[in-house]
């Protein structure tokens, strides 16, 4: 399992909601299989429905099985 | 990804003391917001949370590297528990360069107390060229990360390390361990000024001085905190010793080293840990101080095995 303020901790690079998305996917990617939306990321373009994105992000991954 | 570090004029290398944007900069405060959020949302609170037991400390499983290395990523350290095979002096040598390449670590600090694999023996030493330095007596040690005297950039700086007991004091010898991270945030939480002053290249200044074996050791000049851009990630450089130590003088230098003494003295994030036979802990560099000990009753006395690196846990 994979936490939100875990990645954000380990990626000080990432400074947008649109950056979040790809290190998701990126964890997705390598294997992980659950998200776990510990933490509200406030950057400044994060979004109203932030959980549904990061959400579809990761599954959009997981789901075609890469 | 865009890099949030500039260069230095003319030189092609990224700024280690002053990045453009992300959680380190100055200038980017809704960075760090979000960074400082995650930070203390995932840190542990207790050293049980710390703690990892591993089978076979050469060897360790995936799951053990997982909690490993994912604790080394929320809080710059873990702790694990080896059991019986850590407790011989022999047999844990290897063992523990084994867990190191697994954790990725291999670029080992060339240190003048090493041994042939790179381990330090910290023992109380009587005699040798160990004798008379405070870390093999049986003195407590102030707060520090190690090799701050030794300061040549990211590159070449202690960034991960390996402590491992063999044995125990009879009484003492305990750790206090605290995230540099931590430290930065509750500077920067009660004035940003402190952190610009310890990110200065001249903030601290360690003199010249004659080493043990007759080499001399040129004064070592730099930065508190720094940042290595190629790890994106944040490094500190400290002792608070008083002797043997000179600070830039100015006002905010001085009430940030002031700060920083009372977050060390009463930060509720310090954990404090007295290691047994078996246990060790691996972290990127992180703040710890040793308390005194008394090795009465031990006959043969504490030893723990030091191995540094200049490569970092959990990137």
């Amino acid at each position: 399992m994979v936490q939100i303020s875990e990645l954000i901790i380990s990626h000080p690079e990432v400074t947008t909601f649109e950056e979040l998305e790809e290190l998701v996917k990126e964890a997705a990617r390598r294997g992980e299989i659950h998200l776990s939306f510990d933490l509200k990321p406030e950057y400044p373009d994060t979004p109203r429905r932030w959980q549904d994105r990061l959400e579809t992000a990761f599954t959009s991954v997981i789901g075609t099985g890469r | 990804m865009c890099s949030m570090f500039n260069p230095l004029p003319g030189e092609g290398q990224a700024d280690v003391t002053s990045p453009a944007a992300g959680p380190f900069s100055l200038k980017d405060d809704e960075s760090y917001a979000v960074w400082r959020s995650a930070k203390l949302a995932g840190y542990p609170r207790a050293a049980g949370e710390l703690r990892v037991p591993i089978r076979d400390l050469a060897s360790p499983s995936p799951d053990e590297l997982t909690a490993l290395t994912t604790l080394c990523r929320r809080a710059n350290m873990a702790l694990y528990d080896s059991g019986p095979l850590g407790t011989d002096p022999v047999r844990t040598r290897p063992a523990l360069r084994a867990l190191a390449a697994t954790l990725n670590l291999r670029q080992i600090e060339d240190h003048r107390s090493g041994a042939a694999d790179g381990i330090v023996a910290i023992e109380v030493a009587g005699t040798g060229g160990r004798a008379g330095y405070i870390p093999y007596s049986n003195r407590p040690i102030s707060w520090h990360t190690d090799g701050y005297y030794n300061y040549h950039g990211p590159s070449r700086c202690v960034q991960a390390m390996v402590l491992h007991c063999v044995r125990d004091a009879a009484q003492g010898g305990v750790n206090g361990l605290l995230d540099h991270d931590i430290a930065y945030i509750r500077l920067r939480d009660r004035d940003p000024a402190f952190i610009e002053a310890l990110m200065h290249p001249e903030a601290m200044t360690i003199p010249p001085g004659e080493e043990a074996h007759g080499r001399y050791r040129p004064d070592n000049t730099g930065p508190v905190f720094f940042i290595d851009p190629v790890r994106n990630a944040l490094i500190m450089r400290y002792t608070a010793r008083k002797r043997n130590v000179s600070w830039r003088q100015d006002g905010t230098t001085r009430r940030a080293l002031e700060a920083l003494e009372e977050i060390l003295e009463n930060d509720p994030l310090i954990i404090s840990y007295k290691m047994t036979p078996g246990e060790g802990i691996v972290c990127n560099n992180v703040l710890h101080n040793r308390s005194g000990f008394d090795n009465e009753g031990a006959p043969e006395g504490r030893l723990l095995y030091r191995v540094r690196y200049h490569d970092r846990l959990g990137s």
